[in-house]
């Protein structure tokens, strides 16, 4: 085993870290839109926009996240729709932790009385009036332990897009594995990449959740 | 286009199934052992023996924070080079899945435990009752009608992962799905319409089922 | 928690003794792959890709592997044991074709593997059965004709293969994109993702067969790759009696016509000059070629 391919290659598994973060980030802010949307559909008065808000959720939480990348990236191309690698990546790992967050925001909702948003109304306040200036904020307190957990997930996630040959860290790590033969050391940096990532962030959802415990 | 015959004829499904029998078989070994594993860590990290639940704790919040993806590249590439042995697909797959769902199975368990009343293990204790008894009359069956629900969506996880062993060559419902496309008429939407159909049918049923336990035991 | 001390000692052991001894494969000795040791089972195990037509691949509908290399193995099975069909045609793959062979899971192996040094000193090969070379797969219309034209277009390979190593030696402003298997690169590129895909002429070729319309076999053969069937290092006897089955399928007009039905066409022009040699003369040859 030869580990000093680990310091020859630093540069590029630095240059991998930088890409994981950007789809990352890219792909949580489109989540967390995408997620308070459909949150809202859910917890709606009217049946119908319940049931599509439900029907998202159910769809994308159950279907792997590899066969949601693979179909933007590989069968998609078949009807003329060409996206790059990396709006593929960021779409896929979106839309796809949107229906968790979604779920969170939607258990953060449920744990506000019922009270609140009633009050909001008969005060002659529209639906989303009510749900923006008095349900959601209480919410958000109870939804920030969940959150914190996807957002945690997300990143470790972002992982796949390595099978659609970008090169975030895994892919990068994968690479220099297979031209240098030398996998344990690769591998052993990706995953210290990653835990720089994760650690910290989860040590963060940890004492979250300890000052937001029920 | 509209005719669909090369996707739905006996021999293309047949392989597909096949597909979804691998996923399955692989989903059951990784459960299987991930459950006594995580049983077992769960325990250690409990434990009063200080080396041990360190150890445990390590392994734990290791696993936890990397990415499946990731231990299944190292169990089928980096793995075979410390322990000197070529390790097929499938093994490479099973031990990652059941290795890195073990941590995660620690923790449910170990909050399962942790949420069993004091009271109730006092109250034994000072009935003469030994750990060991405790342990197997009170706090696990306490502990694991706890854990259902969580364990449930666990295994949901699981079932989802394995389709990522698709990327070490496991012949499981991805990746055959993969290979079909790659056929005339090389038509992926259909394949992928199929596929996906086919997780959420299994995977929407598995929670199904843990709903109604989670009601049933309640 | 002194059972629970014990207790997770106890099944951490068996648990790690259980995983190490269950995947742990026992190595042979290498008796147990000679020509006697596969007459008295009865049975030989060979290797062939199932994903690389027209060499070795399986049909989704009918559950069978076919292909060039297939009909190898049923020949050696027939000169060694009287019958094609008592050979089982097991999966290998690029990256696992080596340690099977070297760990007497398989007897041999007819996978499209190119005679190398480097792999020479693992495992010992057969003489030279067929001759590839490195080609380009493009769209029909593609400006793209040689290797040359791929200077900051993209090009398509399998992660870890000789093939990727080759075009980014020669077109070191070609865009890369690796993926672990063949059919991702052809989706790919029937996609438009990448320019070219880039390999084994034949594979290629087989490619290009199930396809015709939409795809071109570009770029001539820029590499010499003499294929082998490995044989495990030592393994006189079989590598003996694979060489004497080629010999044979030369004789009898056996060989041209599989060269016939699997690659549609006759055997090349220089046929005589690679057919049959030594393996380590095709090593060195292949060793000291420049590509282009």
């Amino acid at each position: 085993m030869d580990w000093s391919v680990l310091p020859e290659n630093a540069g590029l598994l630095a240059q991998g870290l930088l890409l994981t973060l950007e789809v990352s980030a890219l792909a949580l802010v489109l989540a967390l839109a995408l997620g308070v949307i459909v949150a809202t559909l859910r917890v709606a008065p009217s049946a119908a926009l319940r049931r599509i808000g439900t029907a998202y959720v159910e769809f994308l939480r159950n279907i792997p996240l590899l066969v949601q990348l693979f179909f933007l990236f590989f069968a998609l191309p078949s009807i003329g729709i060409r996206l790059p690698a990396f709006a593929c990546g960021v779409l896929a790992l979106g839309v796809y932790t949107s229906a968790f967050v979604a779920e969170a925001i939607r258990s953060g909702i449920a744990a506000v009385p019922k009270g609140q948003l009633e009050a909001g109304l008969s005060s002659g306040m529209g639906y989303a009036s009510a749900m923006r200036m008095i349900v959601l904020p209480q919410a958000i307190t109870k939804t920030i332990p969940p959150l914190g957990n996807t957002a945690l997930n997300l990143i470790k996630n972002s992982s796949l897009v390595s099978t659609i040959s970008m090169l975030d860290i895994l892919g990068t790590a994968n690479l220099m594995g297979s031209r240098s033969f030398q996998y344990v050391p690769m591998f052993v940096g990706a995953g210290i990449c990653y835990l720089i990532l994760t650690l910290p962030a989860a040590f963060a959802v940890n004492v979250l959740e300890k000052r937001y415990a029920r | 286009m509209n005719d669909l015959g090369w996707l739905f004829n006996r021999g293309t499904l047949t392989f597909i199934a096949g597909g979804l029998g691998v996923t399955l078989e692989l989903a059951a070994v990784a459960i299987a052992v991930s459950f006594v594993a995580g049983v077992l860590l769960a325990l250690g990290r409990l434990s009063r023996f200080r080396p041990l639940s360190i150890v445990a704790t390590l392994y734990i919040e290791g696993m936890r924070a990397l990415p499946v993806l990731l231990v299944i590249f190292f169990a089928y590439f980096a793995l075979p080079r410390i322990i000197g042995v070529k390790l097929e697909p499938f093994t490479a797959g099973a031990i990652a899945l059941s290795a890195f769902t073990a941590a995660l199975v620690a923790e449910i368990v170990r909050a399962g435990i942790l949420a069993v009343p004091k009271g109730l293990i006092e109250a034994a204790q000072s009935q003469g009752f030994s750990g060991a008894q405790i342990l197997r009359i009170i706090t696990l069956p306490i502990a694991l009608r706890q854990m259902m629900p969580a364990l449930v969506a666990q295994f949901v996880t699981l079932l989802k992962d394995t389709s990522l062993t698709a990327v070490i060559g496991i012949l499981e419902l991805t990746r055959r799905g993969q290979l079909v496309f790659a056929q005339p008429p090389f038509q992926p939407i259909p394949v992928f319409a199929l596929i996906a159909l086919i997780y959420f049918t299994a995977n929407f049923s598995l929670g199904q089922l843990g709903r109604r336990l989670e009601t049933r035991t309640l | 928690m002194n059972l629970a001390r014990h207790a997770v000692l106890a099944a951490t052991f068996s648990l790690a003794a259980t995983l190490v001894l269950g995947t742990a494969v026992p190595s042979r000795a290498a008796d147990d792959n000679s020509v006697d040791a596969i007459r008295k089972r009865d049975k030989i195990k060979i290797g062939v890709k199932y994903d690389a037509p027209p060499f070795g691949s399986l049909n989704p509908q009918t559950n069978q592997v076919t292909g060039f290399d297939v009909d190898i193995a049923r020949a050696i099975a027939k000169k060694i044991l009287g019958s094609p069909d008592r050979v089982e045609l097991v999966q290998v793959k690029s990256d696992n074709r080596i340690p099977l062979v070297q760990n007497g899971d398989i007897d041999a192996f007819v996978a499209t593997a190119t005679i190398t040094p480097a792999r020479m000193k693992t495992i010992d090969f057969s003489n030279v059965y067929y001759r590839a070379g490195q080609s380009l797969l493009v769209k029909k219309g593609s400006p793209v004709k040689s290797y040359k034209d791929l200077d900051g277009k993209s090009v398509c390979s399998v992660q870890g293969s000789t093939p990727e190593q080759t075009i980014r030696r020669l077109v070191p402003k070609a865009t890369v994109t690796t993926f672990e298997t063949y059919p991702e690169c052809l989706t790919a590129l029937r996609g438009g993702r990448v320019d070219a895909v880039t390999t084994d002429n034949v594979i290629l070729g087989g490619y290009e067969a199930q396809d015709p319309n939409n795809l071109d076999l570009v770029g001539g053969l820029f590499t010499f790759e003499p294929y082998g069937i490995g044989i495990r290092k030592g393994n006189a006897s079989l590598v003996k009696a694979v060489n004497d089955t080629l010999e044979d399928l030369k004789k009898s007009g056996e060989y041209a016509k599989m060269h016939q039905r699997w690659l549609k066409k006759s055997v090349p022009a220089d046929f005589d000059k690679w057919y049959g040699m030594p393996a380590a003369t095709a090593a060195d040859q292949f060793d000291k070629q420049k590509p282009g």
